[in-house]
């Protein structure tokens, strides 16, 4: 929305482009619960910001003109002062690895030094004056400490930024707790600003969350404004469903976001085609990696999609789609009988079912080859039906004769179907029912039937028939 | 003998009333085919008689062509005396030339079926001397058109040798050669005093008796004539779980392995003394078992032993699987469930929902074709009992929009978001019946061009009730 020009002003006047950005921010989040009050549930009203910092005796070390510590303690300073005024965001403070020397290896040296509050900029800075870095870094027991930091309120968005120079130092596993925490919808998914860390370090960081590295303190500032920046603003998202052409010309479909770490649903949108003759851009919290469903028959998935807030993201997916009519020839007088026809759709040379579909319907499909398998008496299956982009396919299912079944003494039986010299049994004869009727494909049958209380073979009967396209048939019992 | 007679007319009777009764109160096409006992009709045994050389080899001093000729006269002889219904004819085979003219074409019908031909088969028999070779396949193959076109008759074929092919011909190819040529025929072997590598060839070929004197061939031929002669009967025990033959009341075909023609279908059924009831199957047949059951049982090669009572088991440990839809009145609801064995993907069967189905036991899939799908994993169908599944009865999403737009009806399975329902266009009120459950349904009004006017409202279907949206 506003990110793109935003962004670049950002290095020279970051401070002023925060206000203004919280400002658009502000007015974005009303606009945004106006426009889809559903959806706009789940924005949440509250962003929280939990710094974790590093205070580990190499941050002490000094870097181009300044020290690391001193470095970020002025842009997290810079930060706080900027967001102070805001009652939509609330900060907090957790430091690691600066109450003990670094000679005791203490491994749950970690503290939260301020807790989230709105307008604690103060509390924030003298915390980080206060700081002197000594000790080791416990990443992961820190990070699993962060779960007590924030207050339960599932309608904030909890985010963190990690700012660290080394790599884990004690016996945990932080990519484990990132991703059990992110499960448990404590926070979201975790940013990371390395300080200037070798890459094998580096490596080690990605899976906690979105990874960045800081060669100098410039770039940290940078970074660290473009974070926050993120955090604040949101995706925008433009998803091309692509015809055979591969013009992005397929809409009208459901979409749906899912956050990739928790597995839970966060927007769905139908797929729209603006005035413009463009699909329309969507716009999403720009802190979580999403897993894509475009709800095409059958559905389409993009896994892991980041969406960084600074241009418009376009994501194009081939959708090609067409149509499938399935009917039968000529009319069925029966309705029960003609609606009890299904149709199960499965993706040639697949065995999942990915659609049932009724006579008489047209349904859109994703362009390509499937296997049809009629719930006709007895099923019928037809393979290989292509559906082609914007077409429509019609396959047409012989019409089924109607069998009309009555019966003089109670009794126990099953229709065979007769093909190919050998009997299969293809329905078996409602014992409670005096007559029956159903619908049977054209082709050669047997009755074979024995009253119910019979204690002879023989009084077992065999009535052989043959069902004709569209007739009647009746046989008695 | 009498019983049997009996029996034939019963039948006879049956099939006519039957015939009388329907064929011409409907226009279709009826045949019922009845298990009627092959030994109804005329019996004919062609003797196929050794004389070969090595026939001339003695037995206690007699020659064992001489014991089997006197035996074959008084066979004859006494089963005609008592068996109006019983035709003899006679093939000899290596008698016409000498062993060292190697003619393997020597085989002759020395007398051809007819009645009362007794005394003419012995005259015939007095000019026989054995001298030849055992050209017994070609022997055989010949034999095949002594018997007259007579579908009705039961035919055998008892030879007797003492013997092993000396022409090249193989026993065991022959009987390949008789099921390519689509002939159900499994001859009665009395070998003489036979080696045991010879036994196992004719064993191959049909019925093989050894026998090793004069008594024993006297013996063997009685129990011969018996098997030909007695009914061949039989029943299938159809075990349950337990392997008591307790399974009954399902349909069971029977094919000729040789032809794959359908022989006989009928319903298995216990008898007033509530075993399987006894068949009477001609026995001239090999053949293959399908019982109905589902999934099917199927039993390759039965081999009837003639002249006595056979008991064929077959495993069909069955259970009931009862499907209901809650809260239903009547037996159809249009709603079909899907059987599948449990992990295969192929449909078994597809059972109507408040039906009641019998099937083998063991566990098994279900997905009821309801909205969205109803699917049970692992059902488990146990003997003789019955499971019963119960489906909630379908609620009513009734929709009206408040402006023309598309639709689509979602479900969580999961977290996953599963599409269930979608209205490509919606424009008047519209009813849709879904399973009970929450929903969320998607609209978007055809005015608006933005993907952000996505509206979303949950909604959820009570059993039986109504849920009422405006979109």
């Amino acid at each position: 929305m506003s990110g793109k020009t935003l962004i670049g002003v950002m290095s020279e006047i970051p401070v002023i482009s925060f206000s203004l950005r919280l400002l658009l921010f502000s007015f974005f989040c009303c606009m945004f619960s106006l426009h889809t009050f559903s959806q706009s549930k789940s924005t949440p009203s509250l962003t929280r910001i939990l710094f974790l910092l590093d205070g580990s005796s190499s941050m002490a070390e000094s870097w181009s003109n300044t020290s690391k510590i001193e470095a970020a303690r002025k842009i997290i300073s810079r930060i706080a002062d900027s967001l102070d005024t805001s009652f939509s965001i609330q900060l907090g403070l957790r430091i690691y690895g600066h109450q003990f020397s670094s000679t005791e290896m203490n491994c749950t040296d970690t503290r939260l030094e301020v807790p989230f509050a709105t307008h604690n900029s103060e509390g924030i800075k003298n915390a980080l004056k206060a700081l002197h870095p000594q000790g080791i870094t416990p990443i992961a027991y820190s990070l699993e400490q962060c779960a007590r930091d924030f207050p339960t309120d599932l309608r904030a968005r909890n985010v963190i930024v990690i700012v660290t120079d080394g790599e884990e130092s004690c016996s945990g596993d932080p990519c484990e707790i990132s991703l059990m925490l992110q499960q448990k919808r404590i926070f979201l998914r975790p940013f990371i600003i390395g300080l200037n860390l070798n890459p094998d370090a580096a490596q080690k960081m990605q899976c906690i969350g979105n990874y960045f590295n800081a060669t100098n303190p410039e770039v940290l500032r940078n970074l660290m404004t473009t974070v926050i920046n993120r955090v604040l603003s949101s995706s925008v998202v433009q998803v091309n469903l692509l015809d055979n052409q591969n013009r992005p010309l397929e809409t009208d479909v459901n979409m749906t976001f899912y956050d990739h770490a928790t597995g839970t649903y966060r927007y769905n949108f139908y797929h729209t085609i603006t005035n413009r003759g463009v699909a329309d851009t969507m716009q999403l919290d720009p802190v979580l990696q999403y897993d894509l469903t475009i709800h095409t028959t059958p559905p389409l998935e993009r896994k892991q999609l980041n969406f960084p807030a600074h241009q418009v993201d376009t994501v194009n997916i081939p959708a090609s789609q067409g149509y499938l009519k399935i009917v039968l020839q000529g009319k069925m007088i029966n309705k029960n009988l003609n609606d009890k026809i299904k149709v199960l759709l499965r993706r040639a040379g697949s065995e999942e079912t990915i659609q049932v579909q009724n006579l008489q319907e047209t349904v859109k499909y994703l362009s390509g080859k499937y296997d049809l398998e009629v719930l006709t008496l007895p099923r019928m299956q037809i393979k290989n039906v292509a559906v082609t982009q914007s077409a429509t396919t019609t396959i047409e299912i012989p019409l089924p004769g109607i069998l009309s079944i009555t019966k003089t003494f109670p009794g126990i039986g099953s229709i065979m179907l007769i093909e190919n010299n050998s009997e299969e049994k293809i329905y078996q004869l409602n014992e409670n029912l005096n007559s029956e009727l159903l619908g049977l494909q054209p082709g050669n049958y047997a009755i074979i039937f024995r009253s119910k209380f019979s204690k002879k073979t023989v009084d077992s009967i065999t009535r052989k028939f043959q069902i004709k396209n569209g007739e009647s048939t009746s046989v008695k019992l | 003998m009498t019983e049997r007679i009996r029996v034939i007319i019963h039948f006879a009777l049956k099939t006519f009333w039957n015939l009388l009764l329907f064929i011409p109160a409907l226009a279709i096409l009826y045949s019922s085919y009845f298990i009627v006992p092959a030994s109804a009709q005329t019996t004919r045994i062609l003797f196929v008689l050794d004389a070969s050389g090595s026939m001339k080899g003695e037995w206690n001093g007699t020659s064992k062509f001489e014991l089997a000729k006197n035996i074959l006269n008084n066979t004859i002889d006494s089963v005609s005396r008592t068996n109006q219904k019983v035709e003899f004819a006679l093939r000899v085979f290596g008698h016409q030339s000498p062993r060292a003219s190697l003619n393997c074409k020597d085989t002759r019908l020395e007398a051809a079926f007819a009645k009362g031909n007794a005394a003419a088969i012995a005259q015939r028999l007095k000019a026989v001397h054995p001298q030849g070779q055992t050209p017994i396949e070609f022997t055989l193959l010949q034999s095949l058109d002594d018997f007259p076109e007579d579908s009705q008759s039961t035919n055998a074929i008892i030879l007797i040798t003492d013997g092993s092919e000396t022409c090249g011909g193989n026993l065991c190819d022959l009987t390949r050669k008789f099921e390519e040529k689509k002939i159900a025929l499994r001859p009665f072997i009395v070998g003489l005093g036979l080696s045991d590598s010879l036994k196992k060839k004719f064993e191959c070929l049909g019925s093989f008796y050894d026998v090793q004197d004069e008594d024993a061939l006297s013996t063997t031929m009685k129990i011969v004539i018996s098997r030909v002669l007695n009914p061949t009967t039989c029943q299938f025990n159809l075990l349950d779980a337990y392997g008591n033959p307790n399974e009954t009341n399902v349909e069971i075909t029977l094919y000729d392995h040789v032809t794959k023609d359908i022989r006989y279908s009928f319903i298995h059924t216990l008898n007033a003394k509530g075993i399987p009831d006894t068949l009477t199957l001609d026995q001239r047949f090999v053949y293959d078992l399908e019982v109905h059951s589902i999934p099917e049982v199927v039993k390759e090669k039965i081999q009837l032993v003639p002249g006595i009572h056979n008991v064929i088991p077959a495993e069909v440990p069955m259970g009931s699987l009862e499907i209901r839809l809650e809260a239903s009145t009547g037996n159809f609801t249009g709603i079909s469930c899907i059987v599948r064995k449990a992990t295969e993907k192929e449909i078994l069967f597809v059972q109507d929902v408040n039906s009641s189905l019998r099937y083998i036991t063991g566990a098994y899939d279900l997905e009821m074709l309801t909205l969205p799908r109803t699917i049970i994993k692992n059902v488990l169908i146990q003997e003789a009992k019955i499971t019963s599944i119960k489906i909630p009865r379908a609620g009513t999403l009734l929709l009206t929009p408040s402006e023309a737009g598309i639709a689509s009806i979602f479900l969580f399975r999961e977290k996953v978001m599963e599409k269930v329902y979608e209205l490509s266009s919606i424009k008047t009120q519209k009813s849709v019946s879904l399973q009970p459950g929450n929903y969320l349904v998607v609209f978007r009004g055809d005015r608006f061009r933005q993907a952000e006017r996505t509206k979303q409202i949950s909604v959820e279907i009570l059993s039986g009730k109504t849920s009422s949206i405006r979109l």
